[in-house]
């Protein structure tokens, strides 16, 4: 590797780093600042003065704001998430919800790169054809329908109608997503047709790109079968924005986590989420919130520098 | 060799395009973290209802139910909020005294007596041991009721227990204890002791490991997963029919119903009224109203101290122009009944004999017009279900009247941030946990009243109040409570326009299900598929 590429690899992870600072600040000023008082919304319409300073006390809000924000800080940076407003520590139960949440995270996104290498490639190589947009049409179907409209049609169809597949992804005490791995395949679906049929679009797009590209129309020029063209000139050169797509479909998957899990009832980090924002326990609202953003970030990251190695003038 | 140049096309509108979806993400989330679903959750534990029908003779089995829960729940009855927590919880535990249907019964007490002046009360115990075969003793109930007192440990339970001297507490015998109070309250029974009084090892605080008295023992406890609980044998009451329940923490109601739909749970807690409308026909579920008693008081509070409601013509124009029916039909889906501006319908101690408010435009109208009232507004939030469209539907009927009002809509996450902004709102939205009337008007009403919004006080209404608490005799009690709420009725700013029920639904062979305050209890059910 060269100095030039150490840098810049530097720099693009030096920059993921200072947007996790932003992104957890303003998650931080989010709660905290912003109109109201967490004291106040947790008793709702139990609230006297005095319940109110007790809780204000429990939640530490009597602190400067500044203060709190850093021992908060120092907290994560110790991997020490702080406790919920029932005195638990967060770490046990985002680590938890965090492993179920990553493996049906896995399986979403070995179906999600397959739905966009499969329908992304065979659409580019058929580009203006009928089967491209008849995929075209479907990936944009797949995009544009919301998560949890999928979800229904998918429990209404293979739970209700067929009868293959349980309607709710639930995990009982002692047992984890492996025990019973049918309750994935729903979830896991519902994840991944959105990322996937968009990651399928830009797949489609770098192929059609590469097609016209003057090494691979040298190529079948010159008379090479066209599966060899394919193989040695026109895949290696779609490599890099490829790669670069699927990492973004992470991002994707963290944002359909949130509401595939609640509408699953999976006990992952998304449902978690949900859970906390109802009962507004900050300091799970933070680390959720913190867990979630920087998956995107580092997701992110992964494709910029995936972008770097695959094209040197972005070095 | 490489094409640079459509390499840099693709980066730059995936980039783009990435970013976007980045800017997106980022909003949903926080949206998300700053919105929704601000259900304010009076001690979770409220209302009671009457069995969802005859307990079957046959034994055995397991029932799973689906029940919301709280993130930070822990199994604490100290602490504990979300109803999966509490189903359990009363599996486990045994409390005191509790409310069945409309009517206190003993639990863990043989009997609560109160002194002459209700400033003492004696409680007897009964001959029972909790799940590791020790006894339970008067020192385990001091110390839960120090536990509970603590707002520390407690901070939505405490109130029940301030009025608690424990320092005082005498211990009589292994069954038996004398508790003095600061202040003499004849209703310590019915308002303290029956809303709340969970009796723990000394020294325990529930969790995983948790050790009660209760009809079940604590098996499994996984947050975020399931609490399985199997018969406790050596119950001193009767065992439970069934082998044991599994409560399965199962957060969005469609959720609840589709599991029970496929068959992965026996009995739904909560479901949506839409839902229980389109699922009335079918034949493998039961959906089950759990009936006003187990219901949710929605009103429309205006503050009796700030104008225009200062004047009590404008407050009796506005309940002259609410059409209750047309609210309970649309914005409830007809699953509740309309309301008399007292808490407490279908309860003990409920005044029935106030007649009904009923629509009356024409007098509203003149009301408003002689005090010089054409515009209202109103603060709402879709804090619970219909809170918004019932706002929306007042503005219709009040246009009738020739008033104008004006919706003020926060975000429901923000409805309870500011406790000051709230206590001086001349007209809001808001709901009650529907409780025994005389328990309601102590802990939400008058001087003393936590989260009175109306400011429903004044030195008649405080006398008034002030003798129903201090009274032990249970039907001179009574009919004080009938006084306030009929003083209420006439001078309190709270509109009730309805009582929503809840709507759980199970397997069509359960039964025997008992519900007090909110919560099925499921020592006495049985099931037969």
């Amino acid at each position: 590797m060269t100095g030039s590429l150490v840098r810049t690899l530097i720099r693009r992870t030096a920059a993921g780093i200072v947007v996790l600072w932003a992104v957890s600040l303003l998650l931080f000023l989010a709660i905290y600042v912003l109109p109201g008082d967490p004291a106040s919304r947790i008793l709702g319409n139990r609230a006297t003065p005095g319940a109110l300073a007790e809780m204000r006390e429990r939640l530490g809000l009597n602190r400067p704001i500044a203060e709190q924000y850093l021992a908060w800080l120092a907290g994560i940076l110790r991997g020490d998430a702080g406790t919920s407003t029932s005195g638990a520590p967060v770490w046990p139960l985002l680590k938890e919800r965090g492993a179920n949440s990553l493996t049906l995270a896995a399986a979403a996104s070995i179906l999600a790169v397959a739905i966009a290498l499969v329908v992304g490639v065979a659409g580019g190589l058929n580009a203006g054809g009928p089967a491209d947009s008849a995929l075209s049409v479907a990936s944009l179907i797949g995009v544009s329908l919301p998560d949890f409209v999928l979800a229904g049609v998918l429990i209404s169809v293979f739970a209700f109608v067929l009868e293959w597949l349980p309607p709710v992804s639930f995990l009982t005490a002692g047992t984890t997503p492996f025990d019973r791995p049918l309750i994935l395949v729903l979830p896991a679906v519902s994840l991944a047709a959105p990322a996937g049929a968009w990651a399928s679009r830009y797949v489609r797009a770098a192929i059609v790109d590469m097609r016209t590209a003057p090494n691979v129309e040298a190529a079948r020029l010159a008379g090479l079968r066209s599966s060899r063209v394919l193989t040695r000139h026109l895949l290696p050169g779609v490599v890099g924005p490829i790669a670069q797509v699927l990492a973004a479909v992470t991002a994707f998957l963290v944002g359909g986590a949130v509401v595939v899990e609640q509408v699953f009832a999976y006990p992952g980090i998304g449902s978690l989420l949900v859970s906390a924002v109802t009962v507004k326990d900050v300091a799970i609202v933070l680390a959720t919130g913190l867990v979630m953003a920087s998956t995107v970030i580092v997701a992110f990251t992964a494709a910029d520098i995936i972008g770097v190695l695959t094209n040197p003038r972005l070095r | 060799m490489v094409n640079n140049s459509m390499h840099s096309r693709v980066n730059t509108s995936f980039q783009r395009s990435s970013w976007r979806h980045a800017v997106v993400i980022f909003a949903v989330a926080l949206g998300l973290l700053l919105s929704a679903c601000t259900v304010p959750m009076e001690s979770a534990a409220e209302v009671p209802a009457d069995s969802t029908g005859e307990g079957a003779d046959e034994s055995g089995g397991w029932v799973r139910i689906g029940a919301p829960s709280e993130a930070f729940d822990t199994f604490n009855p100290f602490f504990a909020q979300g109803l999966a927590d509490w189903i359990g919880l009363w599996g486990v535990y045994d409390t005191l005294a509790w409310l069945v249907g409309s009517e206190v019964q003993m639990g863990l007490a043989e009997s609560v007596t109160p002194n002459e002046d209700g400033s003492e009360w004696t409680i007897v115990l009964q001959e029972a041991t909790f799940h590791d075969g020790s006894p339970v003793r008067p020192q385990d109930v001091v110390y839960s009721f120090a536990t509970f007192a603590d707002p520390e440990q407690a901070p939505f339970f405490a109130q029940f227990f301030v009025n608690i001297d424990i320092a005082s507490i005498r211990i009589l015998d292994e069954k038996t204890l004398v508790v003095p109070l600061h202040f003499p309250q004849g209703d310590f029974l019915d308002r303290n002791l029956a809303m709340i009084s969970i009796v723990v090892p000394e020294g325990t605080t529930g969790g995983a490991e948790a050790i009660g008295s209760g009809p079940f023992k604590l098996e499994a406890y996984e947050p975020g997963k399931s609490i399985r609980l199997v018969r406790n044998e050596n119950y001193w009451a009767s065992p439970p029919l069934l082998d044991g329940i599994e409560v399965i923490f199962i957060g969005d109601a469609n959720a609840r119903l589709n599991a029970l739909k496929g068959g992965e749970i026996e009995y739904a807690a909560g479901i949506n009224p839409a839902a229980a409308r389109a699922e009335a026909d079918n034949p493998d579920i039961a959906i089950l109203p759990a009936g006003v008693a187990n219901s949710t008081a929605h009103s429309f509070a205006a503050n009796t101290t700030i104008p225009p409601f200062d004047n009590p013509d404008v407050v009796r124009a506005l309940k002259l122009v609410v059409d209750r029916e047309a609210l309970v039909n649309t914005v409830l889906f007809g699953f509740g009944e309309v309301g008399n501006d007292v808490v407490g319908k279908g309860l003990a101690g409920y005044n029935d004999s106030l007649p009904q408010v009923e629509r009356d435009l024409e007098e509203a109208r003149r009301l408003f017009e002689a005090a010089g009232v054409t515009e209202l507004t109103i603060l709402t939030a879709e804090v619970y279900p219909g809170m918004v469209a019932a706002a929306t539907l007042l503005a219709q009927q009040l246009a009738e009247a020739g008033v104008t009002l004006t919706l003020e809509e926060l975000p429901a996450d923000q409805f309870f941030s500011d406790f000051m902004r709230l206590m001086s709102t001349p007209l809001q939205s808001t709901i009650h946990t529907n409780r025994p009337a005389a328990v309601h008007a102590a802990l939400m009403t008058g001087s003393q009243g936590g989260f009175n919004i109306t400011a429903m006080a004044g030195e008649e209404y405080d006398a008034l109040l002030g003798a129903l608490i201090a009274e032990v005799d249970s039907d001179k009690r009574l009919e004080l409570g009938m006084d306030v709420q009929e003083y209420l009725y006439h001078h309190d700013g709270m509109i009730i326009w309805a009582f929503q029920e809840d709507i759980n639904a199970a397997a069509s062979g359960l039964s025997g299900v008992i519900y007090s305050q909110s919560a099925p209890r499921f020592h006495l059910a049985s099931y037969s598929e």
